[in-house]
């Protein structure tokens, strides 16, 4: 009873870390862009340095989250039917984000905005993206299975013809998310 | 890796992955096969089987050997009173995957009090769990193609139709 309550709670803490990583930026960008800047006087013309944490954040929580997959549960994808690349279509929105976290002006309103995207980004337990991922080498793939349906795969491979799918174990982000870690056999 | 899926109303759902072997192997060489007849019962030893099993009608998808665990979805914690079988995927020595089926019913669910024997030794009541029975109701072998069973009343719950099976008499 006890391991099962641990895990579950690494999954709660999981799917907020993932969220609030994929969300990060926004943050960031709407920090470096109205100066918020609580370690001014210590830093004083060298700013730069907590811009820098600031853009850190991101990979680091990312990484982390990285890290705490290998909790999640297990699946196979044998079969795949079709394979075609993802990134384009999420990486449109997401840059809109950016014009959005660029645009608002106030805190109130930010926090407001920040609040709701976070809110949606949680609940929405089918699609996931972080860019992050992106510069860590990962692909993100929707992929046909042999059972006809679609799922998003999130791979470090260069996936591209069906015929030569191999086998992957891989982990169940959500039930129409799934990510391939490296120390999985 | 062995796998386990279970039916919940009519869809199928995934319970969990480990590496180790749930139940043991099913090992063809050991048994007889006798083919299906409603008025006789096998023995210990004796299954009857059903060849060219996928080509029946009430053949399931879950039974074929690239059946992908990512195209179902993950069990909830209320669906679990729900189940009316489970099949677990294994490995087999030859590196294909034999599928056992259990048909679960309301017997199934063991809610017994027990002593906990360990170190730190304890009394467990009300651990909700699902006995998983030694020798399975069916079991399929994707390289042979065959389904092995011991009585047809459990399984139609699982393979819908497979009443309907033609038997000499």
């Amino acid at each position: 009873m006890k391991k099962i309550k641990c895990i579950f709670s690494v999954l709660s803490i999981f799917r907020l870390l993932m969220t609030i990583s994929s969300v990060l930026f926004f943050v960031v960008v709407f920090f470096i862009q109205n100066e918020i800047n609580p370690l001014a006087s210590t830093f004083g013309d060298f700013y730069w340095i907590t811009y820098l944490f600031y853009l850190s954040m991101p990979f680091l929580i990312t990484f982390s989250s990285l890290y705490l997959c290998k909790y999640l549960s297990q699946a196979k994808i044998n079969k795949v039917c079709s394979i075609e690349a993802a990134n384009n279509d999420f990486l449109a929105n997401y840059l809109g984000f950016f014009f959005v976290a660029l645009s608002v002006k106030g805190t109130a309103t930010f926090w407001t905005v920040f609040g709701m995207t976070i809110l949606f980004t949680l609940v929405s337990r089918v699609s996931y993206f972080n860019p992050v991922l992106l510069v860590f080498g990962f692909n993100f793939y929707y992929v046909v299975t042999g059972e006809n349906v679609k799922v998003m795969l999130i791979s470090k491979k260069k996936l591209k013809s069906p015929k030569s799918f191999e086998t992957l174990c891989v982990r169940r982000i959500n039930d129409y998310t799934f990510i391939e870690i490296q120390d999985d056999d | 890796m062995t796998e386990i899926f279970a039916k919940i109303k009519n869809e199928y759902k995934n319970i969990l992955s480990q590496s180790e072997n749930v139940v043991d192997d099913f090992d063809v060489n050991n048994i007889d096969e006798i083919k299906f007849s409603p008025f006789y019962t096998p023995d210990d030893d004796a299954w009857f089987q059903i060849k060219s099993f996928s080509k029946e009608k009430y053949f399931i998808e879950q039974c074929t050997d690239n059946f992908s665990s990512a195209s179902i979805n993950q069990i909830d914690n209320d669906d679990y009173s729900d189940i009316s079988c489970i099949i677990i995927s294994q490995d087999s020595d030859n590196s294909t995957q034999k599928k056992y089926f259990q048909r679960i019913t309301k017997k199934c669910f063991v809610n017994k009090t027990v002593l906990w024997l360990s170190g730190d030794p304890e009394v467990v009541k009300n651990k909700k769990q699902i006995e998983i029975n030694r020798k399975s109701d069916a079991v399929y072998l994707a390289d042979t193609d065959t389904l092995y069973f011991k009585k047809i009343a459990t399984i139609k719950e699982i393979f819908p139709g497979i009443e309907e099976i033609d038997f000499c008499a």
